[in-house]
């Protein structure tokens, strides 16, 4: 599953580790996020992100 | 006919206000006049730039193509030098632009202080994509960087310099490193991190004078009469607003340009968002406040409705693979109530600060687990009732 940076601040969503924070559980895809889903780091928008 | 809408400043503020101008009068015609010639791009990131883990290109955020997929006329590189009032129009470029709304999101500037010195080569600060390249290109003749001011921007700027192999030494007048964000505890094991990492710290310490032989800087005089030396050196002292088109127009000011809860200044049909404002007295300087202000701006200048509500402080900074959340009221004093557990061994100190049983702030560092309910806490101003002192070992009972 490919990893992606946000644009905004360099955060970068790893779906290994997911965003349990959020109730993004490890093994999520990026794709697979919800459509509202933001940056945990700046509150980007999923469109903000880009495929490392 | 279409509203003419003009916006000055292509940051975060300018160009969130142009895309909910969009949304709300999508027959509007906009205007966006920036000074800097590049497109919109991330100024949290250019640090990445210094340390060359990014070349600028990489930080652009939308491009011109963006722009004119929208029908928005970009103006890069094209300053507004005034604005007229009756009929309201800009001058840019010897050229005048009608608008019926406007909004100045100018931004700030990097505030160097009266250093003796400090206008020499060798002295430099960060604030745009120019300033980035040329600290990145100087740094590869440099050795030794000294960096006045120890707060967020002052140390991933060091971090950035550190990356490249440079010796950093800090410089900071107050007694503990990043003054807004920690309290003594917090600071203490930061430092200790960074100075085993090779940092170096002057606290305490009054920044006299920068001695230069005459065509560069080539130490720094502390108020304690030592001196450093070093090659380049780094000016973080703060961010200013930029208020000259706001003065000349007699802009209800204070420390920055007033605005009420629709983004909208003393003057009918001008509005303003980002770091150039100031509101119930709050001067912000972070992107998410400058990207809120800039969307209820472009909502209310568009003819929507939208009220502002301020915005919790945030801060966050990753230096050395090392995180560091501060939010709200981080109280240094030890004057409110505090649940904190700490492993300075680990490099690690976490503390919410309580009024009442309400999470009033928090210092989360090494750690940042709990992250966004703490601060959803936090926004919400969330009554916490038995809950109150037990948060950082029940994570999960804050969600909701």
């Amino acid at each position: 599953m490919d990893k992606y940076e946000c644009q905004v601040c360099g955060y970068l969503y790893d779906p290994a580790v997911g965003d349990p924070d959020n109730g993004v559980a490890p093994g999520t895809s990026f794709e697979s996020l919800p459509a509202d889903w933001v940056c945990p780091v700046c509150g980007a928008a999923k469109d903000q992100f880009q495929k490392v | 006919m279409a509203t003419k809408y003009v916006v000055v400043g292509a940051g975060v503020a300018g160009v969130t206000a142009c895309q909910a101008i969009l949304d709300t009068d999508p027959e509007g015609e906009i205007r966006l006049f920036t000074d800097e010639p590049y497109p919109f791009y991330s100024r949290m990131r250019l640090t990445e730039v210094v340390s060359r883990k990014v070349e600028p290109q990489q930080l652009v955020l939308r491009g011109p193509a963006w722009f004119e997929e929208r029908g928005i006329g970009f103006h890069p590189g094209e300053p507004v030098q005034e604005i007229g009032l009756e009929p309201l129009r800009v001058l840019s470029q010897r050229r005048h632009y009608r608008a019926d709304r406007l909004l100045l999101a100018t931004g700030g500037y990097s505030f160097i202080p009266p250093i003796p010195g400090a206008q020499q080569a060798g002295v430099f600060s960060l604030r745009t994509m120019a300033d980035a390249m040329s600290i990145r290109d100087q740094a590869a003749e440099a050795s030794r960087a000294i960096v006045v001011g120890g707060g967020v921007l002052g140390l991933e700027l060091g971090n950035a310099l550190h990356a490249r192999g440079l010796e950093v030494t800090v410089v900071e007048t107050s007694d503990r490193l990043l003054p807004r964000q920690t309290d003594l505890q917090a600071a203490r094991i930061l430092q200790e991190t960074m100075e085993r990492m090779g940092f170096r710290f002057r606290l305490s310490a009054q920044s006299r004078e920068i001695q230069g032989d005459g065509k560069r800087a080539r130490a720094l005089l502390l108020g304690d009469g030592e001196v450093l030396e070093a090659d380049m050196f780094l000016i973080s002292a703060g961010v200013r607003p930029h208020l000259e088109l706001a003065r000349a127009l007699g802009l209800k000011l204070d420390r920055a340009i007033v605005v009420d809860h629709r983004m909208e200044t003393s003057i009918p049909n001008i509005y303003a968002a980002g770091d150039c404002i100031e509101h119930q007295g709050a001067y912000y300087g972070i992107w998410p406040a400058a990207e809120e202000q800039g969307r209820i701006a472009g909502i209310n200048m568009a003819g929507g409705q939208a009220s502002y509500q301020g915005t919790v402080m945030r801060n966050q900074l990753k230096v050395l693979g090392i995180d560091l959340l501060a939010a709200g009221q981080i109280d240094p004093e030890g004057a409110l109530e505090a649940e904190v557990v700490s492993d300075p061994s680990r490099g690690i100190y976490r503390k919410l600060v309580y009024q009442e049983d309400r999470i009033v702030g928090t210092i989360l560092l090494g750690d940042l687990s709990g992250q966004r309910g703490i601060l959803r806490a936090l926004e919400e101003a969330r009554s916490l009732g038995h809950l109150k002192g037990s948060v950082l070992r029940n994570l999960d009972a804050l969600a909701g």
